[in-house]
């Protein structure tokens, strides 16, 4: 190789920026960026390409439980959306909505993006009616399920939005009621 | 040019001057003062599947060359002199037949036979009464024959095509006289007409006789009255085998001399509905014999002067004009008596598609297509052996002179010529193999989860047909396609080819069974195609092998070898696919390679390659650019990595004993700026998380996607040494080294990017005994990830992220093969016929020494750990191992024995021990051994495998670390041929399988009565394999 090629390769390598050392972050300072206009909901992935979203990488698996028992619901958005792009599910699906609920409802958003947190977490309990219908989570203990598209149907007319698909709302035996689809 | 050189050279190219000789011994026709007799055909080229649209003509000349070498070759064997076209034929050609084959030609212009231009607009009846058309006929007649004038070659101009068969207008003249006078008036009409064209060709050109076309000898008064200047009737005549009274007519009525420009028969038997060219010979024979008969001098009427035999070869579009060209039509179109042995009454017996004294070939790919000289023609070329006009030739020398002739004494050449052609038609398509295999297979198990204690049966039945297509010596196809109709259930190693056709049960939309078994019963299994062209040679490859291109300057190893054996048919995949293309001439040197999947687990890609050489050194230039992701993914050993695009440049230089090669690589540029995430030792106390290191993040730059690697290699005597040094950036994968260095090393510079490293190897070669050492150390420029869990505390909310194992798929690199060795290896080998070189793929089946071996030992030293593999779960999820191997040196030793004590007899043995690890993240460290032997005695084969501790056939075992504490396996089958390696044959076999289970195998049950006690596995089976 000669000089003349050597020189502009080690340029580059000059010019290179040094590797950044890894020391964690505050979560609690994470601000909520809607990085694109489906973010959050399946099966939009975008969430992986946010470089605000500390989870991309490394992120352990019981991480985002104990972020939203902890009531940390942006880290909790960021966590469970990563959860969702890489394994989609039901309950991945509902519980990146239910952040995106708990951000609205606790108004930590400023007032011209809150829409977008509602219009999202919404769209987020939608999906789960969509395409995860017979999806359940399950307690504490792993054993016992439950079905997440009434949780989902119930928190998006709590939100004060309006359930699409053809669902129809059911008594229980225990007196309750639960939605089931219309078929 | 001399004087005399000239006016030879004039002479020949001057045209024929021909004129008509008649005397009382009958007429003759002259060229250049020469009695010449006509013998003639009725001459087209004419390809099946073409029709009298075709223009031979307008074809390149190279092609009017070779098609003229063809055919008219044939004739002048046969001593045809002479052909009949139409005006189409340009000047030139009339020349250069005449020149090259001494054939002449006679042109034939039709008169508005079939229809005419007139004032611009076709009229396809004509009316010889309208002065409009008389004069635009009269005009284009001269006008075609005017080029001819002094074309050499041409000795007549016929007019017409039996045109008074063809007088069919109407008009208020014609209409107005009785229907008994009509067809008579129509003729005066044609022939004045002809008349006048007659006497306007005669002033213009006095050296060429005029003839007609006359449909038999209808009208003749009104011939002699209309064309009085005539020079030559010519007929159209079929009267079977005797004209009978019409050269006494003609004689009489008309004085002149007789050219019969069609006569003949078909080869078809319109009866018994086959061919017969026997008949057709004999009435060509006798037809001919009355022409030679009634010719000048013989004492007859004396007035032929030779005919026009009808017709070369066949016209396959004469029935229909337009349809079914490529179908030899049988149907006869009219009915004759004078052709007596095919006429049924009230049928008709003349078929127009078998008028050909040869028979017509297929078209060859070039549009080009040969003739099969008929009984009709080698009975020709015995009469025309007879010159008429010889001296001494009188009526009993013609007469003589047939009688020798027998068309049965000709029927095998034609069988023949049919032969031949019939098998270069089957040729083309043929059923290359078709091979049954069916087997039985008993099992049970002990303490296993996947085979009850009680036998089972169960059979599996397998079909291939393998078809070959072979349109030229050029181009090949071949297409092998598998049919399924059982697979066994009970095997102890269920992946297998067949299994695909198992029983497979869905549920539909309304939650009803459904039966999936059909859909992969019928597979293909392999599939091929060749084709040489004058600029390059293609592959074109469907789970078919190929080569890999280190030979040719590959130094980076980007195409892959592919030839897999039998795993590709254990796994199903459809591997390897795509298309090899090798130019030449001006594009020699240039290669590529592109495809679905060009070897296992690639992704869709374009791989192309320049190799151009200057003395001692050669360069190769190469790009790799994959299209799109692969999505078909088998097996863990061939995962498809992330789309990218390589590039590498390379030099190699040899001179004497010395060779060099350098390249430089640049790949992955298309991960430029990704982030990833490493660890180095920490710089104080404190740690991420505790784990000794820091942790730091950085981006994929330009520099990492560049490698470059040397290798020296000295040859000198008995030794042989060779030195490489490598550097690869983060990302700058190439491929796996699949050269051969000398001898058959096992340690080899990783492919994958990221690592650094040097490997020496000496090759001692002491006579029959080769002593080989070979060192390798690499070190990743960046090494394995800890795979630290993250940690999150709620108190702070301070979040520390883990650091998890890389792996192919998810990050921009990993680290893999490529991982911190140091490797030491002693090869030693006992190889006494060198020119069957021990490394050769097929080595074991081509080893002409009576006892050759190989004894391979080899110790890594790998102090660090790796990154993550991926693997495929049970349900066919493709994962990360969420752990890495541990830090562990291994040893291995190979050996490999051929014994051939003699030519019926061969030994093919394989021992290996070491220490592996697993694929995946489980720690044990497997110890194992092994022997393989085989062994072939004539038409017998055995095959026969003990393992300890070692893992199951399959990926996954050694990705899940699944072993067995013993593998016992025998194979005994008597052939049908002799015994073949890596390709199926015919034979009638048992095979036996016999597995103990522990707690590290799969399906292993343990029994709570028996703790610690192995279970076992037992197949038995019979298997037959019929192969054509």
């Amino acid at each position: 190789m000669t000089t003349s090629l050597l020189l502009p390769l080690l340029l580059f390598a000059c010019l290179d920026e040094p590797a950044r050392y890894v020391y964690g972050q505050d979560l609690d300072d994470l601000e909520l960026v809607l990085w694109t206009r489906e973010v959050g909901v399946h099966p939009d992935t975008s969430i992986l390409d946010d470089p605000n979203n500390p989870f991309v990488v490394g992120m352990d698996g019981e991480l985002r439980w104990e972020l939203t028992a902890d009531g940390a619901y942006v880290p909790a958005f960021y966590a469970w959306g990563t959860w969702l792009a890489r394994e989609p599910g039901g309950e991945a699906q509902f519980y990146t909505a239910l952040a995106l609920a708990e951000i609205y409802i606790h108004q930590e958003r400023a007032p011209q993006d809150r829409y977008f947190v509602w219009e999202r977490a919404v769209a987020g309990f939608q999906a789960v009616l969509d395409h995860f219908p017979d999806s359940v989570t399950y307690d504490a203990t792993g054993t016992i399920p439950t079905r997440l598209a009434p949780w989902a149907y119930d928190a998006i007319v709590a939100l004060g939005g309006e359930p699409q698909g053809d669902w129809v709302v059911v008594p229980t035996e225990d007196g309750g009621q639960t939605v089931v689809p219309a078929d | 040019m001399s004087f005399l050189a000239l006016l030879a050279a004039t002479a020949l190219a001057a045209p024929l001057h021909v004129r008509l000789s008649s005397d009382e011994q009958g007429h003759r026709l002259l060229v250049d003062d020469q009695p010449y007799f006509v013998r003639g055909v009725n001459w087209d080229y004419i390809p099946v599947g073409e029709n009298y649209a075709y223009d031979l003509w307008s074809q390149p000349d190279a092609f009017i060359e070779q098609a003229l070498r063809e055919q008219m070759g044939l004739l002048a064997a046969a001593n045809i002199n002479s052909v009949r076209l139409y005006p189409g034929i340009p000047p030139r050609w009339v020349e250069y037949i005449y020149d090259t084959y001494g054939v002449s030609t006679m042109i034939n212009p039709l008169v508005g036979r079939y229809g005419a231009n007139i004032d611009g607009r076709w009229v396809p009846v004509v009316d010889y009464s309208d002065p409009k058309v008389r004069q635009a006929l009269l005009e284009q007649t001269l006008a075609e024959v005017a080029p001819y004038r002094d074309t050499r070659g041409v000795i007549l101009v016929l007019l017409g095509n039996e045109s008074n068969y063809g007088l069919v207008w109407d008009s208020f003249e014609i209409a107005n006289l009785p229907a008994e006078e009509q067809s008579a008036a129509r003729a005066r009409y044609l022939y004045s007409l002809m008349g006048e064209i007659t006497e306007a060709l005669q002033a213009a050109d006095p050296h060429h006789p005029v003839a007609l076309c006359n449909g038999d000898i209808q009208h003749l008064d009104l011939i002699k009255e209309e064309m009085p200047t005539l020079d030559v009737l010519g007929t159209n005549v079929y009267r079977g085998r005797s004209a009978r009274d019409l050269y006494q007519r003609v004689h009489d009525e008309l004085g002149l001399p007789i050219l019969y420009t069609e006569f003949g028969a078909d080869a078809f038997d319109a009866r018994a509905g086959r061919e017969d060219h026997l008949v057709q010979a004999d009435y060509v024979r006798a037809q001919w014999q009355e022409v030679y008969e009634q010719t000048w001098g013989k004492g007859l009427y004396g007035n032929t002067i030779g005919g026009y035999t009808f017709q070369w070869t066949d016209g396959w579009w004469k029935y229909g004009q337009d349809k079914n060209l490529f179908v030899q039509d049988t149907t006869a179109s009219w009915a004759n008596g004078g052709y007596a042995e095919d006429l049924v009454p009230g049928q008709n017996n003349m078929n127009e598609e078998w008028f050909g004294i040869t028979a017509k070939g297929p078209t060859e790919p070039d549009g080009s297509h040969r003739v099969i000289p008929r009984a009709a023609y080698y009975v020709l070329q015995a009469a025309y052996r007879l010159d008429p006009y010889a001296p001494g030739v009188d009526l009993d020398a013609v007469r003589a002179h047939f009688a020798t002739i027998r068309p049965a004494d000709f029927d095998d050449r034609y069988r023949s010529g049919l032969a031949a052609r019939d098998t270069a038609i089957l040729r083309r398509a043929r059923i290359d193999d078709l091979r049954l295999e069916l087997s039985t297979t008993t099992s049970r198990g002990s303490r296993s989860e996947d085979h009850a204690e009680e036998l089972r049966f169960d059979h599996t039945e397998s079909f291939y047909v393998d078809l070959g297509l072979y349109p030229t010596e050029a181009i090949t196809a071949d297409l092998e396609l598998n049919i399924v109709a059982h697979a066994a259930q009970n095997r102890l190693d269920e992946l297998y080819y067949e299994n695909r056709g198992r029983e497979l049960v869905g549920v539909d939309a309304e939650g009803q069974e459904v039966d999936l078994s059909a859909l992969e019963r019928v597979a293909v299994h392999r599939a091929g195609g060749s084709w040489e062209h004058p600029w390059f040679r293609m592959d074109a490859f469907y789970r078919t092998g190929h080569y890999h291109w280190g030979y040719q300057g590959d130094f980076f190893g980007l195409y892959r070898e592919a030839n897999y054996g039998e795993n590709i048919d254990i796994y199903n995949a459809n591997a390897p696919i795509g298309m090899e293309l090798a130019f030449k001439r001006a594009l020699d040197g240039l290669r590529l390679a592109f495809g679905p999947q060009v070897y296992w687990g690639a992704n869709p890609t374009v791989i192309g390659s320049y190799r151009r050489s200057f003395g001692h050194a050669a360069v190769t230039l190469m790009h790799q650019e994959d299209i799109a992701e692969q999505v078909a993914e088998s097996t863990s050993s061939a995962i498809p990595e992330r789309m990218t695009r390589k590039s590498s440049l390379s030099l190699s230089w040899a001179r004497g004993p010395v060779a060099l090669d350098l390249g430089g690589l640049m790949a992955g540029t298309d991960r430029v700026g990704e982030t990833f995430t490493f660890v180095q030792p920490a710089r104080g106390s404190q740690s991420y998380l505790d784990s000794g290191s820091d942790v730091l993040q950085d981006e994929v730059a330009m520099v990492d996607t560049l490698g470059a690697k040397g290798r020296l290699k000295v040859e000198g005597g008995p030794v042989q040494w060779y030195a490489q040094g490598v550097y690869k950036g983060l990302v700058a994968d190439g491929g796996p080294d699949e050269t051969v260095t000398f001898t058959g090393w096992t340690l080899k510079e990783a492919g994958r990017g990221n690592h650094y490293g040097v490997t020496t190897g000496l090759a001692l070669n002491l006579g029959t005994v080769q002593v080989a050492p070979n060192f390798l150390y690499q070190k990743p420029l960046i090494g394995p990830n800890p795979g630290l869990v993250g940690d999150y505390d709620p108190q702070t909310g301070w979040y520390r992220p883990g650091v998890p194992l890389r792996n192919i798929r998810d990050d921009a690199f990993a680290v893999l093969e490529n991982r911190e060795t140091t490797g030491l290896e002693l090869l030693l080998v006992y190889d006494p016929t060198p020119g069957t070189w021990l490394w050769y793929w097929d080595n074991d089946v081509r080893e002409d020494a009576s006892f050759a071996a190989s004894l391979d030992a080899v110790y890594r030293f790998q102090p660090t750990s790796r990154d993550a593999n991926l693997a495929f779960s049970e349900e066919g999820w493709m994962f990360a191992f969420p752990g890495a191997l541990p830090a562990q040196d291994v040893w291995e030793v190979n050996a490999r024995v051929v014994v051939n004590p003699r030519g019926d007899l061969r030994i093919m043995n394989k021992a290996w021990v070491g220490q592996g690890q697993a694929n995946g993240d489980d720690p044990r460290l497997v110890t194992r051994g092994g022997l393989n032997s085989r062994l072939w005695y004539q038409r017998m084969a055995f095959e026969g495998a003990v393992k300890l501790w070692d893992w199951g056939p399959y990926d996954y075992h050694r990705d899940f670390n699944l072993t067995y504490p013993l593998q016992l396996e025998g194979d005994l089958s008597l052939g049908m041929i002799r015994p073949r390696l890596y390709l199926p044959y015919g034979r009638l076999g048992l095979s036996a399988k016999w597995r103990a289970l522990d707690e590290h195998s799969e399906g292993y049950q343990a029994d709570p009565d028996a703790p610690g006690a192995w279970g076992s596995e037992l197949e038995l089976g019979t298997y037959l394999t019929v192969s054509l």
